[in-house]
């Protein structure tokens, strides 16, 4: 029998959210490979306890639907199954703070359009730039190892700060990597693996500024293009993707066609080059029917099918900073709270 | 088409405009950001004026008082310029020194009443920096070639020239709220015009607020510009005050670093900065300048980081002399008590989630450096502590 390359994948390495994926390595399911021999998504709930949807979303995300051309695979094709699984193969990229990763199931993920929204000052470029500094984070750690485009329409990237938050998180990753030779484990370098290092890491991110709608649309163009010379580029960065669609417009009907066409773009680059694209909007205030009012995301309700994953950023009763999923397509609706430090982003102190 | 060039992050310098005053330096990591728009907030005698014609002022020193040995452009839009004002700052300041003088401010002498007014004038503004600024390096023009190497071209090498070809390094608008104030109606006063939906102007504000910001940033950008903007401010009718303080008040002395910014007071009442959230937007930093009555009938001032992508969320006590703007040492604060530190706790690792979860940091702590709780730290002090945040500002 032809067994895929990705059936030795491991579960950890699928995009699940965290109940799913324990209740899976708790009930001895390690690999694709187990859950390709469950037996379909009945027979997976059978020996999980999951419900028969959860399990059909196993299934699905792990590439063995069970219908019958998952287990025989054709060579020489890609069924949209494997595209699922090199997604999954990328590394989630952290934000280093461990209930929003939770949140987004692991980290922000390849492939896709993640949007985060919120008020000025509530952390926007804060995560941006610690994504930036985080998918740089090598592979014999479980990152990504890649690179970034980050494109700055508001001058709010600021290069000392970056370096702040680099040199935080590769701290960290020393520290890791000392503990584990400590533990006896040397540390495994991957053969031309990049060292995790300042100067490298702020040379893994291409900061392009851009002044107007028409050098953002101009640069969202030539991303393509300039992916397949970077191919080490595993996430961009718009912050905002909004400030230049908020000024003189001629009609909106016109601005709606100009970011709807941008949002496309942003879908399918994020899809053909297995990238993540994280896109930071601004919020605005919603006059509601009956008085009232309350903060929405920025640009409008025809925008809000850009993101497959919409995140919102707030200030919590308790004053702390707040990551609400207002949207995704498999994770849990939730609320994690986290902390801008001066190394970066970090999760807060439990309560008890 | 050629690809675009990426500016290089390990070349970049982003340069600061300087207030002259070591405290206030290190609370500001050096001063005001080129390339990007501060704006500077708070009542009408918080000491708003006095910061920015200091500022006019300081961005002339030379590169080694860590100026930028530039000019200013000023536009006041609350009536006649408070040149006489300017004059005693530099006679007091800066006596008998011919690098730093009134003919390296340029003082807008139109009348800015209305948005189209401000529009114009920084059309203008365009025009003369790419006269003054023409010596900098890479010229005017293109995109993505960075902020700072240019700027940097500008600012060195000219030292030894005439005054005259110094760049225009500082631009101050004092104060935008003045100039937008009929443009729509405030939020919170909601007394707009009768002929159009509350809403619409609002809509129509915010539109001219962001095409403003946008020019300004493209400027800013170019030239290697900072821009400082005034603000004004109003009553926060959704908040209460509570009991009037004596001095610093407490939310802002005991804010917990890392937290929302400490409610904006002064004068003992709960204040907002002026036109709403849309301009929030169009800022990449935000100070809060305010007044507080002191025991003995004394005046303290503080300044605050409402947020800064590079800037904690902090404050330092300033006070006025006839020589202008001086960061305070503040004695007092130095001795309230430190807030309690939350225990730290131990996450036990899951073993199945090894991978990723051994990538994850410890917990944020809260972190006061010693010494350093609410006061402002002394001009030796490490950046950026003043005000005992170690904890950073989301942009």
């Amino acid at each position: 029998m032809h067994v895929s390359s990705s059936a030795r994948l491991e579960v950890v390495a699928l995009p699940l959210p965290p109940h799913l994926r324990n209740r899976l390595l708790a009930t001895g399911f390690g690999t694709v490979a187990d859950l390709e021999r469950a037996g379909g998504p009945m027979g997976l709930a059978r020996e999980t306890g999951l419900s028969p949807d959860e399990a059909h979303e196993v299934l699905q995300l792990a590439g063995a639907a069970g219908g019958p051309a998952s287990s025989n695979w054709r060579a020489g094709t890609v069924s949209a199954a494997d595209l699922l699984v090199a997604a999954a193969a990328t590394p989630r990229i952290i934000s280093m703070a461990r209930d929003l990763d939770a949140l987004l199931g692991g980290g922000v993920a390849a492939g896709q359009v993640t949007e985060f929204c919120g008020v000025p000052g509530v952390g926007k470029t804060q995560l941006g730039m610690q994504l930036a500094v985080n998918v740089q984070i090598p592979r014999s750690l479980s990152g990504p190892e890649g690179q970034a485009v980050y494109i700055d329409t508001e001058g709010s990237f600021m290069a000392e700060r970056c370096a702040d938050i680099a040199e935080g998180a590769v701290r960290h990753v020393q520290s890791i990597l000392e503990k584990k030779a400590s533990m006896g484990q040397p540390e495994l370098l991957h053969d031309g693996e990049r060292p995790f290092t300042l100067e490298n890491v702020m040379r893994g991110i291409y900061l392009f500024r851009v002044h107007d709608h028409v050098e953002q649309l101009g640069l969202v163009n030539m991303l393509p293009r300039f992916l397949e010379q970077y191919s080490q580029v595993r996430l961009i960065v718009i912050d905002s993707v909004t400030f230049h669609f908020r000024q003189d417009f001629p009609d909106m009907a016109q601005r709606t066609r100009v970011v709807t066409g941008m949002a496309q773009q942003l879908i399918s680059l994020a899809q053909t080059h297995n990238v993540a694209v994280v896109l930071m909007n601004q919020v605005t205030t919603k006059v509601l029917e009956g008085g009232g009012s309350k903060l929405v995301p920025a640009l409008g309700e025809s925008w809000g099918h850009a993101a497959s994953t919409r995140v919102m950023l707030t200030w919590g009763p308790d004053n702390e900073r707040h990551a609400q999923m207002i949207k995704s397509p498999h994770l849990p609706l939730g609320d994690a709270a986290f902390a801008v430090t001066a190394d970066g982003l970090r999760s807060l102190p439990r309560r008890r | 088409m050629s690809l675009p060039v990426p500016i290089d992050l390990t070349k970049v310098e982003q340069p600061k405009s300087t207030l002259g005053c070591p405290i206030l330096d290190g609370f500001l990591r050096g001063g005001f950001a080129c390339g990007t728009v501060t704006e500077l907030t708070g009542e009408a005698s918080a000491g708003k004026t006095q910061l920015v014609l200091q500022s006019l002022l300081t961005v002339q020193l030379p590169e080694e008082e860590g100026g930028l040995a530039g000019k200013a452009v000023y536009f006041y839009t609350e009536g006649k310029p408070p040149v006489d004002r300017l004059k005693s700052i530099l006679e007091n300041r800066f006596p008998h020194r011919r690098d730093v003088c009134l003919d390296n401010v340029l003082v807008e002498s139109r009348a800015i009443s209305t948005p189209e007014a401000l529009q114009l004038s920084v059309r203008v503004l365009e025009g003369m920096l790419e006269k003054s600024n023409a010596g900098g390096a890479g010229g005017a023009g293109g995109s993505n070639t960075g902020t700072v190497s240019r700027a940097r071209g500008a600012g060195g090498g000219h030292r030894t020239a005439e005054l005259s070809s110094r760049p225009i390094r500082l631009v101050v608008i004092d104060s935008v709220a003045h100039v937008f104030r009929d443009a729509g109606a405030e939020e919170a006063g909601g007394g707009g015009g009768h002929d159009q939906p509350q809403v619409q102007q609002w809509h129509r504000r915010a539109t001219l607020l962001f095409t403003l910001a946008a020019a300004l940033k493209r400027l800013a950008d170019r030239y290697g510009l900072a821009v400082l903007l005034t603000n004004q401010i109003m009553d926060d009718i959704n908040h209460d005050t509570g009991a009037v303080e004596m001095g610093l008040p407490s939310t802002l002395r005991l804010h917990q670093p890392g937290s929302r910014a400490a409610p904006l007071v002064s004068s003992g009442r709960r204040v907002l900065p002026a036109l709403g959230l849309a301009w929030a937007n169009c800022v990449n930093t935000r100070l809060f300048a305010a007044r507080h009555e002191g025991w003995g009938g004394g005046v303290i001032r503080s300044l605050q980081v409402v947020f800064a992508p590079h800037l904690p969320h902090s404050y330092c006590c300033f006070r006025l002399d006839v020589d202008g703007v001086w960061g305070v040492d503040d004695e007092e604060d130095r001795q309230q008590p430190q807030p309690q530190q939350p225990p730290l706790q131990q996450q036990p690792l899951q073993p199945q989630l090894q991978a990723q979860q051994e990538l994850q940091p410890p917990q944020h702590r809260q972190q006061h450096p010693a010494g350093q709780v609410a006061g402002c730290a002394g001009a030796g002090s490490q950046v950026g502590l003043c005000g005992g945040a170690a904890v950073w500002q989301g942009g």
